[in-house]
């Protein structure tokens, strides 16, 4: 298969899970700062800090207040991480590929895009924000559901899947970062820990599989170990090795894999810890970029 | 409804292709002119041309208009499904013209850049030569495998007052539209059935396998499987559609420049994930101007850098070769029944239209004196841009030709205007004749040669134009050769 079409499809399930990704984040933020009492703040900037677009984001807007960073998180067509932008560039690299992947996926994204770009017109205004997320979740997963459903299991499959779990490792460890920080009473933390669950969908799997109360460590544990649930880290990891399994991947990127493995079995006590549970996922993540790197110039830099 | 005997009435001076002056079918078209009435009845041919219209948008038979706003606007061609049909055995002549016509040409073009003999015996006028738009000096002293140069062509054919087939243009270059040959007979077998029953239509759909063969012929590396790819400027080129097409149906890779590399042991390669992979045969569809930034247009992205010097090292075929340009051009094409004879010592098979060159004196004179009557054209120009038509300009207008004419009398040839043949077709109300055109396409190899069976049809909506252009009201259809 050709690099750059291999780095195409790779991309292309980055960004859609980034788009997903985002949205959620942003979701159970604005829950939160909701449920917070009016005289303290809700921590916005944070959100900015945790994509790493703290500079880029003063020189766009004044001032972090909740609108302007929900819109640059989702709207703004200058921010390349925006849920606007990461499905722009997810439909980019399909167009090159359109003959490759089952046909109702390009019209999905192109439709998808189309909506998304009317939609971001101007800003989102607060009553159609929720509607706004929801709708793109959705669309994501349609996505998703195209790929599992129609696509076989040949080489672009394995890139977009590939992609799909290190953007879903890389994000649901910055999700869990945003709330990581900050001190809680058992009350708030309960409320907190099942907003994270809520925010990946987990609410109910949590439930199901733990029957234990919903207790912050507990949930770490849940989205960091757990291998049945589709957005744990442990789920994402062993879907990366099975990808890279079926991929000519050279032996460095085998290594790296193997080293992010261990370090999540490793470490496992640090995350128990709220206050080193930050040094923990920034560890991870160093892991998980070296691993991108590794992937990118084994396949992409021919 | 149509009623052959009452209702289809072409003119009398232009050649109807379905039915004689009396209204009978032509040889070939009996069953068809049969069916199609008997289809006809409460509107049922409207509703497959209403079907035949829906099939083409989603089987994505478009040609790319690059919109800003919404992207790739896939725009559909107007396709009419009423067949055009050619017997069987007028088609062997026209195919046999063909072939005999791309042997001299690849000879000519074989020789230009190596003895010019023909230019030695004052065949072809050396100032024609230097001339020449597309002539590559970077060509000379070069042989590509087999002497082939020109491998993939598209001859514009059309039928004139008494339905006899001239050759109008040679399109040596990188012709395009082999796609919508295959599509249409999809698209046809799909919607109207009913009127393959009767009647014996030539397959077309052999097209990809003899391109494969014929790409897999003219390999320089003795392999048992060479790597065979198509070269595209990307996904923004109107033709994006056909070279995606085209590689799917081969099973070749569709690469752009960027995936190709030459390496320095001169080979070419492409960037895989396997890591790099070598390139035997590039099908280009990538103008020679951009096919490489060491030699041509430094500013070319769609290239690759070192393209050239793999070519002439023998490590790559090119298809069609650099250079293959020169035979392409209005008064080189005057000279194609010379170099017939020149070459083949065979008298031409397929007649051209005649063409006045400006540059020799008693032709000028002829031009000037008869402007009124002819079709100018200039020489280097192409897409129809600044062409006359006499019989339908002003005074003004063909004074002003007169005056460039003769103030520039090399780049004009002139052409009498000739009467396209039309075919039945469907129109908001009826069915009535349109005028149209025809582009075989032409495959030569290392000892094979390939002709589609029939081709491209192109045919003008609007009533009377001879305009068959996509962008100007023009349409196709499916191309029908007849064994009765």
């Amino acid at each position: 298969m050709l690099a750059r079409l291999a780095q195409n499809f790779y991309w292309l399930g980055r960004y859609i899970e980034r788009a997903e990704n985002v949205s959620r984040m942003v979701e159970t933020s604005l829950n939160i700062a909701y449920d917070y009492p009016n005289d303290i703040e809700y921590n916005w900037e944070q959100l900015v800090s945790i994509v790493g677009s703290d500079d880029l984001f003063q020189q766009l807007y004044e001032n972090t207040s909740e609108i302007n960073v929900v819109n640059f998180l989702l709207s703004h067509p200058q921010n390349p991480n925006s849920a606007l932008s990461s499905i722009a560039m997810a439909r980019d690299n399909t167009r090159s590929v359109r003959e490759m992947l089952p046909r109702e996926t390009w019209q999905h994204l192109n439709e998808f895009y189309l909506w998304i770009k009317k939609s971001c017109k101007g800003g989102i205004p607060k009553r159609k924000r929720e509607e706004f997320m929801t709708q793109i979740i959705r669309s994501c997963q349609l996505f998703d559901g195209m790929i599992d459903s129609s696509l076989s299991r040949s080489r672009p499959y394995d890139f977009i899947v590939l992609g799909r779990y290190i953007e879903r490792c890389d994000m649901v460890t910055r999700i869990l970062d945003i709330h990581s920080l900050g001190e809680y009473d058992d009350y708030w933390e309960s409320v907190q820990s099942g907003y994270i669950l809520r925010s990946v969908s987990g609410y109910q799997m949590y439930r199901l599989s733990i029957r234990e109360p919903v207790k912050f460590s507990r949930v770490i544990s849940f989205l960091f170990e757990n291998t049945d649930f589709p957005r744990s880290i442990a789920y994402g990891l062993s879907h990366i090795e099975q990808s890279l399994k079926g991929l000519p991947a050279s032996k460095d990127i085998m290594v790296s894999l193997g080293e992010t493995k261990k370090f999540l079995k490793m470490q496992k006590k640090k995350r128990d810890k709220r206050e080193e549970l930050t040094e923990y996922i920034d560890q991870f993540q160093i892991r998980l970029g070296n691993l991108h790197q590794e992937i990118a110039s084994h396949f992409f830099a021919v | 409804m149509i009623s052959w005997k009452n209702n289809y009435s072409p003119k009398i001076t232009t050649f109807d292709e379905m039915v004689d002056e009396k209204g009978l079918p032509r040889l070939g078209a009996g069953e068809v002119c049969k069916d199609l009435p008997k289809l006809d009845q409460r509107g049922e041919l409207r509703n497959r041309q209403v079907s035949a219209d829906i099939l083409m948008e989603k089987m994505g038979i478009t040609f790319n208009v690059y919109n800003k706003d919404e992207g790739n606007v896939d725009r559909v061609w107007p396709f009419d499904i009423v067949p055009r049909i050619i017997d069987f055995k007028d088609w062997k002549r026209v195919e046999q013209g063909l072939i005999q016509r791309l042997a001299a040409l690849n000879l000519f073009i074989d020789d230009i850049y190596n003895k010019q003999k023909i230019v030695k015996d004052k065949v072809f006028p050396e100032e024609l030569l230097k001339e020449a738009p597309f002539y590559l000096k970077e060509c000379m002293g070069f042989r590509p495998p087999h002497g082939v140069w020109c491998h993939i062509s598209g001859c514009d054919l059309i039928r004139d007052g008494d339905g006899v087939f001239r050759v109008l243009e040679d399109n040596l270059r990188i012709p395009s539209g082999v796609s919508y040959v295959l599509e249409n007979r999809q698209v046809m077998k799909k919607v109207i059935p009913e009127l393959f029953e009767n009647t014996n239509v030539e397959p077309v759909g052999n097209y990809p396998n003899a391109l494969f063969d014929m790409l897999r012929s003219v390999s320089k590396r003795r392999v048992k499987n060479p790597e065979i790819v198509v070269l595209t400027p990307g996904i923004y080129n109107s033709a994006y559609f056909e070279h995606s097409f085209l590689a799917q149906q081969m099973g070749a890779e569709l690469v752009e420049g960027r995936d190709l590399f030459v390496d320095s042991d001169d080979c070419v390669y492409m960037k895989t994930i396997e890591g790099p992979k070598r390139v035997d045969v590039i099908y280009r569809r990538v103008d020679d101007d951009f096919l490489d930034p060491e030699v041509f247009r430094k500013d070319s992205a769609l290239g690759v850098s070192g393209l050239m010097r793999a070519w002439k090292a023998h490590k790559v075929t090119l298809v069609n070769a650099p250079g293959t340009g020169v035979a392409d051009d209005k008064v080189v094409y005057a000279f194609v029944p010379k170099m017939i004879q020149y070459y083949l010592g065979e008298e031409p098979k397929l007649e051209s239209v005649p063409t006045y060159l400006c540059y020799l004196e008693e032709d000028k004179k002829y031009v000037l004196e008869n402007l009124n009557q002819l079709v100018v054209k200039p020489a280097n120009a192409s897409g129809g841009y600044g062409i006359l038509i006499g019989p339908k300009a002003s005074q003004k207008e063909l004074a002003k030709c007169a005056r460039q004419i003769k103030k520039d009398p090399r780049n004009f040839i002139a052409q009498p205007l000739i009467n396209l043949s039309t075919v039945p077709t469907l129109t908001k109300k009826n069915i009535e004749p349109r005028h149209v055109d025809l582009r075989p396409f032409i495959l030569t190899g290392a000892d094979k040669s390939y002709v589609t069976p029939g081709g491209l049809t192109r045919v003008a909506l609007k009533k009377g134009s001879f305009i068959v252009n996509s962008s100007q009201g023009g349409g196709s259809k499916d191309t029908w050769i007849v064994r009765s």
